[in-house]
């Protein structure tokens, strides 16, 4: 098991957004967590990462670390990082004055020390970075210009995927990293996330659309809503959320 | 005007010329520690001597108790000043201007020959020496036309001084000066600095004033822009922590058309220390199509740092461009968890977003020497902590 949630309950500003979530994630393993608007999926992506603002009122989030679960209540968001969980924004951050490579070496070498592993100096980094580039279409030029700063909306979700690509997480919650792109930049992306697929690493993509999906194929498809799970499928309900939307499945519960 | 200059007298200063309540311009600054009287006077030599060694990066200038000593090449001319004439600035009745006024022997002008540029910039060293001095100096920079120049003044101290420094850069037609002054005293010290550029036809002033150690500082910055055609940038950073103050005051004159500022002033408050801007900008009647851009931004680490931000427009042209801004804030939460979503300590993102911040000052810096330099006393100073 890489990551056992059971009954989280979240706040954010004292409403409260997660309302009994479970869900379990193996290493190899692609879950999809689809639903409306308001739903609670960005929550559930921040909550994991460790975002200071969302508090957990009730139930755990166990992950495994060093072979056994154990519970990241009392880790930090850069402990959890170190631990090998990556959240792509939805929104990434601009960051005036700090460029991209020098954000990512400091990302890289903050693994590194963790791992108990030799830094790497900016020349070496940059090396080892190029090769990351091409894969997802992107020029050097975007090591060197401040973090997102200026970036179009495609150019963000791909530099969310380089620094996934280049921190290698066991556990990656891709939230909304679909959205705003054209479909040459949702095949790149889609592309940058095949990449780091395997048998030890567990991704989660929270996404609006199908479309993503015809590009990276999910194990499990989750629908959340009113910050519970309320269905679980295999790829064709991905399909049938397509056709038919949530009403469906939300008739009656709130 | 003619001053009283007993009345300012370190040792018998009288009470009625420091800033009053209700001064503006020191609104947000107290001189009442002043009549402690701790500091006492220390006239400098003025001796003129040459300096043996070399520095590959720098001309050097040297300037203590003992005089001057320096290694600069023929094309700049050194001589001692004896009582200067000044110029009628808005800071004219300042209290800094003052005391300058009333101590009127000692300072130094460094004259450029014309058509002439030097192959590195001139590094001037202040060491003084005295604990709880009172020094007062007052500098001339003539950039003749043509010419090009570049000054890193570096105010270092080990021990606490009192240090009143007046600058004053003539940029003569078609010429260029580049001018760095750190403040980097000790923490204990007090540094007041006025500032009287004058810019002509076609010259460039690029005026950087970085403020670090003193507990106390005051920066007068005025800028004429004299002629047509004539531009200065003026930035300035202050990095301030435990109960430092710094208040910087800035005047630019567009006294001419066709004349173009630039100005970005960043502060960096910690513990409970406090910063104040206050950036005028002045456009005469007939300065029709200037530029003048004015951006003071500061960004607070502690609940208990403040500060105080005044831009002050004062356009009586009407075909001009003008942009001021002010923004002042704490380190952004959004930023801070990005950071640590990657794996970087909530502590570490901070050193690395006030350093952020500090740079875009730095980096206007276009001569890499200077720049690093400036670097240098941020890392020492350890201003970028987290």
């Amino acid at each position: 098991m890489l990551i056992s949630i059971k009954d989280l309950h979240a706040k954010v500003e004292g409403s409260p957004i997660l309302n009994g979530i479970n869900l379990e994630i193996k290493p190899g393993e692609i879950h999809a967590i689809m639903g409306p608007n308001g739903s609670g999926k960005s929550t559930l992506a921040k909550v994991i990462a460790g975002h200071p603002d969302y508090e957990v009122t009730e139930g755990n989030i166990e992950y495994s670390i060093n072979g056994a679960l154990s519970d990241v209540a009392e880790l930090e968001a850069s402990e959890r990082a170190c631990e090998g969980i990556f959240l792509g924004f939805q929104y990434p951050i601009e960051i005036p004055g700090v460029t991209n490579i020098t954000f990512m070496q400091e990302a890289f070498n903050a693994l590194c020390e963790h791992q108990g592993a030799d830094t790497m100096d900016e020349d070496s980094f940059r090396t080892f970075i190029k090769t990351k580039l091409p894969l997802l279409e992107m020029h050097e030029d975007f090591l060197d210009r401040a973090v997102n700063e200026g970036f179009s909306g495609g150019e963000k979700k791909k530099n969310e995927i380089l620094q996934m690509l280049i921190l290698n997480p066991r556990l990656a919650f891709l939230d909304e990293t679909d959205s705003g792109l054209d479909i040459d930049a949702l095949k790149t992306v889609a592309k940058g996330v095949n990449t780091l697929k395997s048998k030890h690493n567990g991704i989660v993509l929270v996404t609006h659309y199908q479309r993503l999906l015809d590009y990276i194929e999910p194990d499990f498809v989750h629908v959340l809503f009113d910050g519970k799970i309320i269905k679980t499928g295999d790829k064709s309900l991905a399909l049938e959320l397509e056709e038919k939307g949530y009403d469906w499945l939300t008739e009656g519960l709130q | 005007m003619a001053i009283n200059e007993t009345q300012y007298s370190i040792d018998k200063l009288d009470p009625s010329v420091l800033p009053q309540r209700g001064n503006e311009s020191w609104k947000y600054t107290r001189l009442d520690h002043l009549l402690e009287n701790q500091y006492h006077s220390v006239q400098l030599a003025t001796n003129i001597n040459t300096l043996s060694l070399s520095d590959e990066n720098y001309y050097l200038v040297n300037i203590n108790e003992e005089g001057l000593e320096h290694n600069l090449p023929s094309s700049v001319e050194i001589d001692s000043l004896q009582n200067n004439k000044f110029e009628n600035t808005p800071f004219n009745n300042d209290i800094a201007t003052h005391l300058t006024q009333a101590n009127n022997k000692m300072g130094y002008q460094f004259s450029v020959v014309k058509n002439s540029s030097l192959d590195k910039p001139i590094m001037i060293k202040y060491d003084f020496k005295n604990k709880l001095a009172y020094i007062n100096l007052h500098n001339e920079f003539i950039v003749n036309s043509g010419s090009k120049l570049e000054v890193f003044e570096d105010f270092s101290s080990s021990v606490n001084v009192f240090v009143n420094y007046m600058a004053k850069p003539t940029v003569e037609s078609n010429a260029n000066f580049n001018h760095v002054i750190i403040q980097d005293t000790k923490y204990g010290s007090l540094f007041l600095h006025s500032y009287d550029g004058k810019v002509l036809s076609n010259g460039t002033l690029d005026s950087m004033v970085i403020n670090l150690g003193a507990k106390l500082s005051r920066s007068n910055v005025y800028i004429n822009l004299a002629d047509e055609n004539a531009s200065c940038s003026a930035h300035g950073l202050y990095a301030l922590h435990r109960d430092q103050h710094h208040d910087t005051s800035s005047y630019i004159h567009h006294s001419m058309p066709h004349t173009y500022s630039f100005q970005l002033y960043k502060g960096i408050m910690d513990d409970e220390s406090h910063g104040v801007f206050t950036g005028k900008v002045r456009v005469e009647k007939d300065a029709q199509l200037i530029t003048a851009e004015q951006l003071n931004k500061n960004l607070l680490l502690s609940n208990k740092a403040k500060v105080n931000s005044r831009p002050q427009l004062e356009i009586y042209a009407d075909d001009v461009k003008c942009a001021h801004g002010s923004t002042t804030g704490q380190m952004s939460e959004d930023e801070l968890f990005y950071f640590e979503s990657r794996g970087i300590k909530k502590e570490k993102a901070r050193g690395i977003l006030a350093r952020a911040f500090a740079y875009d000052v730095v980096l206007k810096q276009k001569n890499l020497t200077m720049r690093s330099e400036i670097i240098n006393h941020l890392i020492q100073k350890n201003i970028v902590r987290a």
